[in-house]
C-alpha cells in the first residue's frame, strides 16, 4: 500500500522529486501515527501515563514562572538562606487541615509593620542623674538621698555637690539618653506554640558621640503580663509596657528604664564577672556590632536549661511562678518558650495547658546614651530588619540545612525543580542508551558470524556486571557532576535491550526485501538504517519509556549516597539531606514523603505509558 | 542468554568462561580506577604509617632511618613501583579475593570493626546476606503464590490489582519506602528500633548472659538452649523486621507479576489442555505440571530480579543502619576510605556474578532441552 502511494506522489510531482518523496513519507508516518493513536487512546493506563508526563514536562519547562529560581540556584548558599530566614523543619501550612492541634503559620513582620511607639530624649538633669546613681552606686545614692531631701528641688541644678555628681555621671554615660520602643505585634490563634521567634537587628558601632547603646526585649502577653527577657522586675515591666502600649509613652515608669547600667554593662563591658551580663551577652549579641545580629528565643531557652546563673533564670521565670507560689528547683528543664504562649496555669512551665490566644507584643526597647558635646544624633542607632514568628510554612514545609542550623529551605521549590532534572536524567540516559543498544543489536544480528559472536560476548560481559556498585565507585572518582552521572548511566544501561533487538534483527534479515536489497547491491549501512532499523524502532519507543524510571531511580540512589551533583537540586539530593539531617528522627515526614512520591509518580507515568506502548507496538506481544 | 548449543558440559564451561571474563574485566576496571585516582589516598596512608613507625621507634629509644622506613612502607603499598605494576598487583589481588591487600584508613571505624579492608568487607557481607536472602526467599514464596493465583484468574480484579501493585512498586525507591517505614514504626509508633546497628552488640550481650547455659552443652540443658535460641531469634527479628518488611513490600508485586506472565504463557501450551481434558484437578495441574514447565524461565527471571534488587537493598541498609555492605558503603564514602570502597565494590561484583552463574547452572539442570543435550531456546 505504501509502495503505491510512493509511486503516485512521485508521478504527481516529478519536478521536485525529493520534496514530493519527503511529503509522502511524512504523510505515511502521519497515517501510521493516527492509526497508532486510535489504538493508544483506548488504553486508560497509557493515557493516564501520557497526561502525567505532559504535566511533568510543563512543570519542568515552566519552573521559572511557577517557582522561585533564586531558591534553587542558592540551594547551598548559606548567606542567601540566612537572609531569607525561613524556619527549620517547618511543617507545611496545610498541616492544620489534618492536625487536630493547630500550628501557627510562619509570620514575617517587616519594618513597615513595626511601630515606633515612644521616642524620648532625656537630658541628664539631676533627677535622671539621681536615678542613675540609684543603680550604679547604691551606697552613694543612699548617702546622697538624705542630703538631697534636705535641699528644695528648685536649688538642685545649682547645688555644687549635685552638679559635680551630674558631671561625673555625664562623663561616664553621656549627657543625653534616648529611648526608642519598637512594637512588634503578633496575632496568635494556634494550639501549638511558635517553634522560634527571631528578631534581626542592627546596631551602629559606638563612637565618641554614641557612647552606649543596646536593646532590651520585653514580651507582652494578651493577658497583660509582661515577661522581661532580662533580669528586671516583671511587675514594673508589666506596668511599663501597659503605659507604652496605651499611652504611647513610658510615663512615670521612664525612670525605671534608667536601670540601664546593667544593660550597658552587658553590651559594652564584654564578659564581665556579673552573672547577668554573661546571659545578656549571649542573648543580646556582641558589643559594637556592625552587621545584623539576631535575637532568638530558642537561644534564650537554651541558656535557661543550664544549671548556672540561677538568679537570672529566676528573674525570668518568676512571672510564671509567683502567681502559683511555685519555687525554683535546679535541674528541672523549664519549657520557657512554650510557657510564654500558655494560659496561666501551674504547669505552664512544663509547657502544658491550653494556649493563650490573642495579640502579643514584643517590645524591643532601644537604649542609647550620647555625648552631646560631640554633635547631634540623626537616627536611632538600632534598626530592626524583621521579626519572624516561626511555625508551619509553605506548601511542602522546610528542611534544615544542618543539624545545628536554625534555617531551612522551601521544599516546595526543591521538589518542583527536581522534576526538571529527573526528566533530563531519565529521558537522556534512557533514550541514548536505548538507541546505542538498538544499533548495536541490529548490527550484531544483521552481520551474524564472527562479528555477532564478538559483539554478543562483549554485550554479555557488560550485561553480567552489576551496575550499582560500579556506578558508586565510578561516580565517587569521576567528579560530582550530573552529566557524569548521565554518561555513566548510558555506559552501563545500553546493553539491556541488545539481546532482544539482536534476535529481532536475526529474523528480519531473512525477510525477502532485505535479501532483495542485498542482491541489488545496496550497501549494509543503508540496509541496516533504512530497512531493519525502522522495523525495530517502535519497540525502541517502548523501551525508552520503560527505561526512564530505572535511570531516575539509579540517579536518585547515587544522590542519596551523596554522589550526586552538589550544585543541582534533585529529589535524590533532598532525600540524602533528609537522611543525613535526621529527618525521620525529627519526625519531619514532609521532608521525606514528597521527593520520594515525586520519583514514584514520574516512574509510574513512564511505566504506564511504556507498557501501553509495548502492548501496541511490540510485535512479540501482538498475537 | 547463551548462544551456544550442545551438551551440558559445554554450556557449563561457557558460563564459567563468561563469569571469569566478567570478573577479570571488573577487577581490571576497578583496579585501574583505584590506581589512577587513589594515589593521594595511598600516599596519605603510607605517610601516616611512616609517622607511626617512627614514633614507636622513638618511644623505644631506638635509632631510625627515615629513608629506610619510607622505602619499606612504600614497598608494602607498591608506591615505589610504576602505576602499571600497581594495576597488575590489584588485579591479581582482587581476582584471588585477597582483600587484605587493600588498605583501610586507621581513622575510620566500621559498625562491626575490622583492622583491614578484608575484615571490614567480610564482616559486612554476613548481615547483608542474612537480610537479603531471607527477604528474597519470602518474596519468591509470596510471588509464586500470588502469581499463580493471578494467572489462574487472568483479567479479574485480583489480577489487575497485582499488575497495579507491580507497576507502582517498580517505580518506588526501596530506600525511600524504608524511610517511611522507619517513620511509621520506629518514630511514630515505637515498635521497632530507629537504628539496627546494635544488632550484633545485642546478640553478644545475650551470648554473655547465657554463657553459663551454653557451657553446659545442649544435651544437658536443652530447655536453656532452646530458650537462648528463641531469644536470639527474637533479637534478630526485632532489629531486622523493618528492613526485611521493606524489601518484601517493594519486591513482591513485581515478582508476582513476572510469575503471572510466565504462568500465563505456560497455560496456553497444549499439554495443559491435555491435562485438563484428562480431568486432572486444577490445583495439581498448576502446582505440579505448570510449575515444572515454568521453573526454567522463573530461575532466569530470579537471577535478574536478585541482581536488580540487591542494589536497592544495599542502599536501604543505610536507612536502617543495618551493619551490612550498604552501611559500610555509606561510611566509606563519607569518610573517603577508598581501600574499603574498592574492596567492597569488587566483593559485590563477585557476589553478583556468582549468583548469576549459579542460577545459570540451576537453569540448565531444570531445562530438559539443555539437560538432554538439545538446543537451548
Amino acid at each position: 500500500m505504501s509502495e503505491k502511494k510512493d509511486k503516485k506522489s512521485s508521478v504527481s510531482s516529478s519536478i521536485t522529486e525529493s520534496y514530493g518523496g519527503a511529503s509522502a513519507s511524512l504523510r505515511r508516518s502521519l497515517a501510521s501515527f493516527i492509526e497508532f493513536w486510535n489504538v493508544f487512546k483506548r488504553s486508560a493506563a497509557g493515557m493516564t501515563g501520557l497526561i502525567l508526563i505532559i504535566i511533568l514536562v510543563i512543570i519542568a519547562i515552566a519552573f521559572p514562572v511557577i517557582g522561585n529560581y533564586g531558591d534553587v540556584k542558592n540551594w547551598n548558599n548559606a548567606t542567601y538562606i540566612a537572609e531569607k530566614g525561613l524556619p527549620a523543619l517547618a511543617p507545611p501550612e496545610w498541616i492544620n487541615l489534618i492536625s487536630s492541634k493547630k500550628w501557627p503559620v510562619t509570620k514575617f513582620v517587616t519594618p513597615k509593620e513595626i511601630t515606633l511607639v515612644n521616642l524620648k530624649n532625656i537630658r541628664t538633669n539631676t533627677t535622671v542623674a539621681l536615678e542613675l546613681l540609684k543603680y550604679t552606686n547604691p551606697q552613694l545614692y543612699k548617702y546622697l538621698s538624705a542630703y538631697v531631701k534636705s535641699i528644695p528641688k528648685s536649688q538642685w541644678e545649682n547645688n555644687p555637690i549635685l552638679k559635680n555628681m551630674r558631671k561625673g555621671l555625664s562623663q561616664t554615660y553621656g549627657d543625653r539618653f534616648e529611648v526608642v520602643v519598637f512594637d512588634i505585634k503578633y496575632d496568635y490563634k494556634a494550639d501549638k506554640v511558635p517553634t522560634d521567634i527571631v528578631i534581626r537587628w542592627n546596631q551602629k558601632p559606638l563612637n565618641s558621640l554614641l557612647t552606649q547603646a543596646g536593646i532590651l526585649v520585653i514580651f507582652v502577653r494578651p493577658d497583660g503580663l509582661a515577661v522581661p527577657l532580662a533580669p528586671l522586675n516583671y511587675n514594673i515591666v508589666t506596668k511599663l509596657s501597659q503605659s507604652i502600649l496605651k499611652n504611647g509613652t513610658c510615663g512615670s515608669y521612664c525612670a525605671f528604664l534608667f536601670n540601664l547600667n546593667n544593660y550597658f554593662k552587658i553590651l559594652n563591658a564584654g564578659r564581665s564577672v556579673d552573672a547577668w551580663s554573661y546571659y545578656g551577652l549571649a542573648i543580646y549579641g556582641k558589643t559594637q556590632i556592625s552587621k545584623f545580629e539576631e535575637f532568638r528565643l530558642s537561644n534564650f531557652v537554651n541558656q535557661l536549661s543550664k544549671e548556672t546563673r540561677i538568679n537570672f533564670k529566676l528573674s525570668i521565670l518568676r512571672p510564671f511562678m509567683e502567681p502559683f507560689n511555685l519555687t525554683y528547683s535546679p535541674g528541672t528543664f523549664y519549657r520557657f518558650g512554650k510557657a510564654l504562649f500558655k494560659k496561666m496555669n501551674p504547669q505552664m512551665l512544663a509547657g502544658k495547658g491550653p494556649s493563650l490566644k490573642g495579640t502579643y507584643h514584643i517590645l524591643v526597647i532601644e537604649l542609647a546614651a550620647y555625648n552631646q558635646t560631640k554633635g547631634t544624633p540623626s537616627q536611632p542607632p538600632v534598626t530592626i530588619k524583621r521579626a519572624i514568628f516561626q511555625g508551619a510554612y509553605g506548601i511542602l514545609g522546610t528542611d534544615r540545612i544542618s543539624a545545628s542550623s536554625p534555617y531551612g529551605r522551601d521544599l516546595w521549590q526543591g521538589v518542583l525543580y527536581g522534576t526538571r532534572w529527573a526528566l533530563i536524567v531519565g529521558l537522556m540516559a534512557s533514550t541514548i542508551s536505548t538507541l546505542i543498544g538498538v544499533i548495536y543489536g541490529v548490527i550484531s544480528g544483521y552481520y551474524g558470524g564472527a562479528i555477532d559472536a564478538v559483539l554478543s560476548r562483549l554485550a554479555q560481559v557488560i550485561y553480567s556486571l552489576p551496575v550499582l556498585p560500579l556506578l558508586i565507585l565510578l561516580s565517587y572518582y569521576v567528579g560530582r557532576s550530573i552529566w557524569n552521572v548521565i554518561v555513566l548511566l548510558i555506559v552501563f544501561g545500553w546493553v539491556g535491550i541488545v539481546f532482544t533487538v539482536r534476535s529481532m534483527a536475526l529474523q528480519l534479515r531473512e525477510n525477502l526485501y532485505v535479501e532483495a536489497a542485498r542482491a541489488v547491491g545496496v550497501d549494509h549501512g543503508r540496509i541496516i538504517f533504512r530497512y531493519i532499523f525502522p522495523q525495530v524502532l517502535p519497540y525502541t519507543f517502548a523501551s525508552i519509556a520503560l527505561g526512564v524510571p530505572g535511570a531516575i531511580l539509579t540517579e536518585a540512589g547515587l544522590s542519596f549516597l551523596g554522589l550526586g551533583d552538589p550544585n543541582i537540586v534533585t529529589w535524590g539530593k533532598i532525600l540524602h539531606d533528609a537522611q543525613a539531617g535526621g529527618a525521620v528522627l525529627s519526625g519531619a515526614w514532609w521532608w521525606v514523603v514528597p521527593p520520594g512520591l515525586a520519583i514514584a509518580i514520574v516512574g509510574l507515568s513512564f511505566v504506564l505509558f511504556g507498557y501501553a506502548l509495548d502492548t501496541i507496538l511490540n510485535p512479540r506481544l501482538r498475537r | 542468554m547463551s548462544d551456544g548449543g550442545g551438551s551440558v558440559g559445554r554450556t557449563v564451561l561457557n558460563s564459567i568462561f563468561n563469569a571469569v571474563i566478567v570478573l577479570f574485566f571488573a577487577s581490571a576496571l576497578i583496579s585501574g580506577i583505584f590506581v589512577a585516582y587513589g594515589y593521594k589516598y595511598l600516599k596519605g596512608l603510607a605517610q601516616q604509617e611512616i609517622q607511626g613507625e617512627i614514633q614507636s621507634l622513638v618511644r623505644q629509644g631506638k635509632p631510625y632511618n627515615y629513608t629506610q622506613i619510607k622505602m619499606l612502607v612504600y614497598e608494602r603499598y607498591g608506591l615505589n613501583k610504576p602505576a602499571v605494576y600497581r594495576v597488575f598487583k590489584y588485579v591479581k589481588d582482587t581476582f584471588l579475593l585477597k582483600f587484605g591487600e587493600f588498605p583501610k584508613s586507621p581513622d575510620v571505624t566500621y559498625p562491626r570493626g575490622g583492622d583491614n579492608a578484608a575484615q571490614v568487607v567480610e564482616r559486612a557481607l554476613v548481615p547483608t546476606i542474612i537480610l537479603f536472602f531471607t527477604a528474597e526467599i519470602i518474596v519468591i514464596l509470596i510471588g509464586i503464590y500470588l502469581g499463580f493465583q493471578a494467572a489462574r484468574r487472568a483479567g479479574s480484579l485480583y489480577d489487575k490489582t497485582i499488575s497495579i501493585v507491580a507497576m507502582l512498586s517498580a517505580s518506588l525507591p526501596m530506600w525511600w519506602v524504608g524511610m517511611l517505614m522507619l517513620y511509621a514504626f520506629a518514630y511514630k509508633y515505637k515498635i521497632f528500633p530507629l537504628a539496627s546497628i546494635d544488632v550484633y552488640s545485642a546478640l553478644g550481650k545475650l551470648h554473655r548472659e547465657f554463657a553459663a547455659v551454653l557451657a553446659q552443652g545442649f544435651l544437658h540443658n536443652p530447655i536453656g538452649y532452646l530458650h537462648y535460641y528463641g531469644i536470639s531469634l527474637e533479637t534478630w527479628l526485632y532489629y531486622m523486621a523493618l528492613p526485611l518488611v521493606t524489601i518484601i513490600l517493594v519486591l513482591f508485586g513485581g515478582w508476582a507479576y513476572i510469575i503471572r506472565n510466565i504462568v500465563i504463557n505456560v497455560l496456553t501450551e497444549d499439554f495443559v489442555t491435555v491435562l485438563r481434558a484428562k480431568g486432572i484437578p486444577e490445583r495439581l495441574v498448576l502446582y505440579k505440571h505448570v510449575f515444572r514447565a515454568a521453573s526454567p524461565p522463573l530461575v532466569t527471571m530470579s537471577a535478574l530480579g536478585l541482581v536488580g534488587a540487591l542494589g536497592g537493598a544495599i542502599i536501604t541498609e543505610i536507612v536502617f543502619q543495618w551493619p551490612g555492605m550498604g552501611y559500610t558503603y555509606w561510611i566509606a564514602l563519607n569518610s573517603g576510605d577508598q581501600g574499603v570502597l574498592v574492596a567492597q565494590t569488587y566483593l559485590l561484583v563477585f557476589l553478583f556474578v556468582i549468583i548469576i552463574t549459579t542460577l545459570d547452572f540451576i537453569y540448565m539442570l531444570l531445562d530438559p532441552r539443555v539437560r538432554i543435550g538439545g538446543r537451548r531456546a
